[in-house]
């Protein structure tokens, strides 16, 4: 997993700082001033988490490389709007998810083939892979295919990547209890049909 | 109730579902991401980009700059108009109307009848009458 700011390994670690951090704070206010080099910091922090954003909701890695590029720009662009008395994180984030969709509109334009079945052609494993390996990822690919497309993203972001509901809400921009209602029946419906697998139901 | 349907705390994560996603291949594929070459990209492509600068945001900077400007101007103009005063403005009037005064100056010359006289006369000069018309 990578989380979104620092770039820890830690499920259970926020990938945001909770406060404005002040070197991030003053990053921000010399590319307000025309510091561009100074976005340098903003890119490294955040870029890992603006992937795993545009990860899922596109589904493919060169895709998403694509999107965090194009987000990173337009954050620039608009980085005079930004108030930096708050989070860089969540109106970054933001930006991403629009360009996300933006990105997918037009890609649904340019091929029929479903986000899913590309999605889920690139897990296919592999020769070396057991068939215990196997038989679980065709069930997670499939109980993830069978939820709702908020639902899915809510509890990849939140038990993969390592965001929290807050983070989650504001990316969507839905209401923080909206999200934790998804998770929780995300979670039901993966336990219930992953419950073959290591006991994970109850 | 338990933390899991408490919609206003984040609940703990659970350790064993994220465990199984990860195995199952729902993991982003992290190694895969040259993280260098997009951050290389990223600033190669923002160096050659200006922050903001759209028009409406260079104007709307200059814009109470622009408006006290105007009522500035304004005050002048008022100030001005006011000292110069009402009668220097008289010659100007009449030297817009520069025939009117001349034929007044004329008919005051003359008795009344004789000044209509030539007036009305003057005023059916016209093509009829140049014809044998009238």
């Amino acid at each position: 997993m990578v989380s979104a700011a620092e770039g820890e390994d830690s499920p259970h670690t926020a990938p945001v700082p909770k406060p404005p951090d002040p070197d991030e704070a003053a990053a921000i206010v010399r590319v307000q001033q025309g510091h561009t080099d100074s976005f340098e910091l903003l890119v490294e922090r955040y870029m890992r988490g603006a992937f795993a954003v545009a990860y899922r909701l596109l589904g493919q890695r060169q895709d998403a490389e694509d999107v965090v590029q194009e987000a990173m720009l337009a954050a620039l662009t608009n980085i005079r709007t930004f108030d930096t008395s708050r989070r860089f994180g969540p109106w970054f984030y933001r930006i991403v998810v629009t360009r996300g969709l933006n990105f997918r509109k037009s890609r649904a334009r340019r091929q029929t083939e479903s986000i899913d079945r590309d999605e889920f052609a690139t897990r296919a494993p592999g020769p070396g892979v057991d068939m215990e390996r196997a038989a679980l990822r065709d069930a997670v690919t499939t109980a993830l295919a069978r939820l709702p497309e908020r639902q899915r993203m809510v509890v990849q972001l939140y038990e993969l990547d390592g965001f929290s509901g807050a983070e989650i809400a504001a990316m969507l921009g839905i209401p923080a209890g909206t999200v934790r209602w998804h998770l929780h029946e995300a979670r039901r419906t993966l336990r219930g049909m992953l419950a073959q697998f290591q006991g994970v139901a109850g | 109730m338990n933390d899991e349907t408490r919609w206003d705390i984040d609940p703990p994560r659970d350790e064993a579902l994220g465990h199984l996603l990860h195995e199952g291949g729902a993991a982003m594929p992290v190694s895969a991401v040259n993280w260098s070459r997009i951050r290389r990209e990223v600033m190669r492509r923002v160096a050659g980009q200006a922050v903001g600068g759209d028009w409406w945001e260079f104007v709307a900077g200059w814009g109470r700059v622009a408006v006290a400007a105007s009522v500035a101007a304004m005050l002048v103009s008022v100030l001005l108009l006011w000292r110069a005063g009402s009668s220097s403005l008289e010659p100007l009037a009449a030297a817009a109307v520069p025939e009117s005064i001349a034929i007044a100056r004329v008919a005051t010359d003359y008795p009344v009848e004789t000044a209509f006289a030539s007036l009305v006369r003057t005023e059916h000069h016209d093509e009829f009458t140049t014809w044998g018309v009238r």
